[in-house]
């Protein structure tokens, strides 16, 4: 912790993060859309939890993974970020 | 409907107006220079700007039309909500902190950091001017509808109370003021919501049965103009439910010949009658299966008429329209699961479940000119609460359950220029400017993501509160969510109100310091090289902060009609397909040129522009014609002009020589 960090290192780092979390969300993303356009049928009989369906579960699933994946990209910037102050 | 005004709201109404523009006057005092004029001189702390991201974007749109649209038709407001969300994931992962390290005042300055390219300046701050004023009129039309029931004044006046009040905040204290009153206006909406959520939970689900009795005692015409039994506004008294023999076989009410107009939806049949007090009673028929038999009764139900009559009164009913003799708010659940009338407190969990087995009734709304004015027609329409948890109950997304492709296609490309489309957003994009560094950037969007993820799951309890609150006014889907404080006393009612006021304030104060910022420093120094002074920097940025506002109030009268969230999808369609592909592609593409960005932007604003333009929804809605002579096959241009722009891009650059400016720090 105590090494000088490479700004432009630790920016490259920060970006490859990003786009790793940000092509999980495309997919969650893009399997709702796909599946409320070609499916909405089965989005409302299904209930993979309790008794709430399917339609409702998954929004609001999308709307937590956002939170929880904001979360874990800050984790991980956090061990470089305080060293890279910008000029 | 006509609302009564309550002293209490416009009491508290004042109050919020007072301290918004107290607190301006006094930040006022220490932005004179352009840096703290556009961006708060960049030292907004990270917790702050966060929650002012929720301020910001937590608009009109959100608030009165996610809510609005869910209390008339159920899932299909969510799904703005989850696409809104959505969007912060790109701009979190993708876009925050290069648009951190490039940019100084506007998202301009961002995307032509590596070029010194005036034409990059020139598209850029036009596509900011125009997504902007997109975004700036369904706001605008929001404050006119929220001001009508508060204040009892007309659309116009609500729209110019908050066109000056803006300006003003705007034009004293720029980016300083702006952020504060965004940070207040997130933090009451936020835990106003959270307040009425849990009341919502608590009062749980009650019925209003849908087939009264024949209603004889309605008939005679003393209980039609019944006294409303509740101090919290006009209380829900069940509508007329009848059969034919009822009907035929009272010597009070007279059967009325209908135009033939009436006739034109095969699917609804009218009856009319009149009643003894005058009144004109106008019932849906619903035919009972050809294979009943002849004994079997038509059921009546009744719907709401509002006439507007050729020399322009307003009849309800057929008679002058007035405090007393109004359409009655609607919003019932007929029926609960297991025969229940009641369900007291719920969890969270089983308010959903509750709802998808109970049996709701809707309004919907058809229009029929005759000879007497033309007539709105609202009608009830009994709906599963599992089809109004699903979606595609909308006539927005009704594509969703046809077998067209194309209608499925327009879903799915709302839903992408949603996604793409907050990363975009000029007045999102200037808020990174007014925190200290990357990492700042980057807490600021986690903290707003929090605050907004978590409003938007409040806002479909609002909604679903709403459509069974007794409480909605037929007429106008915008003010559910006020109503639905209604539901519980004034004073919350005064309370959202004016919080929802506030909202929009924040939300227009930060798209006019968006524009003010293309105009005067993007258009005004960098395009046409003016030289000017900070403090001419300043006063520029004021006189433009003050044109945009005067238009702003001019689209808001104008576009008095439209659903709030409707309108800002298409400004999402916009900024997407404008912003995003150059915005990423100077991020992740090395070959990128300047050519190639003014090109992809322009691309981008123009096809979508023209594809709105042309489309179907606004053959309908704006014009006034026909929608099947649209050329356009879907309405949502995002799915063609976002991938277009980035073609545009990757084709121009490739046949445009490099020619950037390499900085000492690029990778």
């Amino acid at each position: 912790m105590t090494q000088p960090v490479d700004p432009t290192k630790t920016r490259v780092r920060h970006a490859r993060w990003g786009l790793i979390l940000f092509a999980v969300y495309v997919v969650l993303y893009a399997g709702f859309m796909v599946l409320a356009a070609f499916d909405y049928q089965d989005m409302k009989r299904a209930t993979p939890f309790g008794s709430v369906n399917l339609a409702i579960m998954y929004g609001m699933g999308l709307i937590l993974a956002a939170l929880v994946l904001a979360l874990i990209y800050l984790f991980l910037c956090r061990s470089t970020s305080d060293q890279n102050r910008d000029p | 409907m006509i609302y009564a005004t309550s002293p209490t709201a416009i009491a508290i109404f004042g109050f919020f107006v007072a301290v918004v523009l107290a607190l301006s006057f006094y930040l006022g005092r220490k932005a004179k220079s352009a840096a703290g004029y556009y961006a708060a001189h960049g030292q907004i702390n990270w917790f702050v700007n966060g929650v002012a991201f929720a301020g910001d974007y937590l608009s009109a749109a959100s608030f009165l039309g996610i809510c609005g649209m869910i209390a008339f038709y159920g899932y299909d407001g969510f799904l703005y909500s989850i696409g809104y969300l959505a969007g912060w994931v790109v701009a979190l992962f993708v876009i925050a902190e290069p648009i951190k390290r490039l940019g100084r005042f506007t998202f301009a300055d961002a995307l032509d950091a590596q070029f010194d390219s005036r034409s990059i300046k020139v598209v850029a701050a036009c596509s900011t001017l125009i997504v902007s004023v997109f975004y700036l009129i369904p706001q605008m039309v929001g404050a006119g509808a929220l001001i009508t029931p508060l204040l009892g004044l007309p659309h116009w006046a609500g729209v110019l109370l908050v066109g000056v009040t803006v300006t003003i905040i705007v034009v004293t204290a720029g980016m300083v003021s702006t952020t504060w009153v965004q940070f207040l206006k997130g933090s009451l909406l936020v835990l106003f919501c959270t307040v009425l959520v849990v009341m919502i939970l608590a009062r749980g689900f009650k019925t209003t049965p849908a087939v009264s009795e024949p209603g004889m005692a309605q008939l005679t015409g003393s209980a039609a103009t019944e006294p409303a039994a509740s101090n919290s506004g006009p209380a829900y008294h069940s509508l007329i439910t009848t059969n034919d023999f009822a009907l035929l076989n009272n010597t009070h009410a007279v059967k009325l010949e209908l135009a033939p107009a009436w006739a034109k939806n095969p699917k609804l049949h009218w009856a009319q009658y009149r009643f003894p007090d005058d009144s004109i009673h106008t019932f849906l028929v619903n035919k009972p299966p050809a294979d009943a038999g002849v004994l079997v009764q038509s059921i009546l139900t009744e719907a709401q008429v509002l006439t507007t009559a050729k020399d322009g009164r307003k009849l309800i009913m057929g008679r002058t329209q007035t405090m007393d003799n109004d359409l009655q708010p609607v919003g019932t659940l007929s029926k609960l699961p297991g025969g229940k009338t009641e369900t007291g407190p719920l969890g969270p969990l089983s308010f959903l479940s509750t709802l998808n087995d109970s049996t709701v009734t809707t309004w919907s709304k058809v229009v029929i000119a005759d000879g007497a004015g033309s007539h709105d027609v609202y009608y009830p329409v009994s709906h599963s609460g599992s089809d109004l948890l699903t979606p595609g109950a909308s006539p927005t997304f009704s594509g969703i359950r046809s077998s067209d492709l194309f209608k499925k296609l327009d879903f799915v490309s709302l839903m992408l220029a949603l996604f793409c489309g907050t990363a975009s957003l000029p007045h999102i994009l200037i808020r990174y400017y007014t925190v200290k560094d990357q990492a700042s950037a980057r807490k600021s969007t986690i903290v707003g993501i929090a605050a907004i993820g978590f409003f938007y799951i409040l806002t479909l309890y609002l909604g679903l509160g709403a459509m069974t609150s007794m409480h909605l006014d037929p007429t106008n889907n915008n003010m559910a969510a006020p109503l639905l404080a209604k539901s519980f006393s004034n004073t919350l009612f005064a309370i959202i109100s004016a919080i929802a006021f506030t909202t929009v304030l924040g939300t227009v104060s930060g798209l006019i310091m968006a524009g003010a910022g293309a105009v005067a420093h993007d258009l005004m120094e960098t395009f046409f090289k003016i030289q000017m002074t900070d403090h001419q920097k300043v006063f520029n940025g004021k006189i433009a902060a003050a044109t945009l506002g005067a238009g702003a109030m001019v689209l808001g009268i104008l576009f008095k009609e439209f659903n709030v969230s409707f309108l800002v999808g298409w400004a999402f369609n916009i900024a997407a397909s404008a912003n995003l592909p150059s915005l990423v592609m100077l991020l992740f593409w090395k070959r990128t040129t300047a050519k190639g960005i003014s090109a992809a932007i322009s691309v981008g604003l123009i096809v979508s522009l023209g594809w709105i333009l042309l489309s179907a929804q606004c053959y309908k809605d704006v014009y006034h014609i026909d929608p099947s002579k649209s050329i356009i096959p879907f309405s949502q241009p995002a799915l063609v002009s976002i991938p277009l722009g980035f073609i545009t891009l990757i084709i121009v650059s490739l046949f445009t020589s490099r020619r950037r400016v390499e900085p000492a720090a690029r990778t």
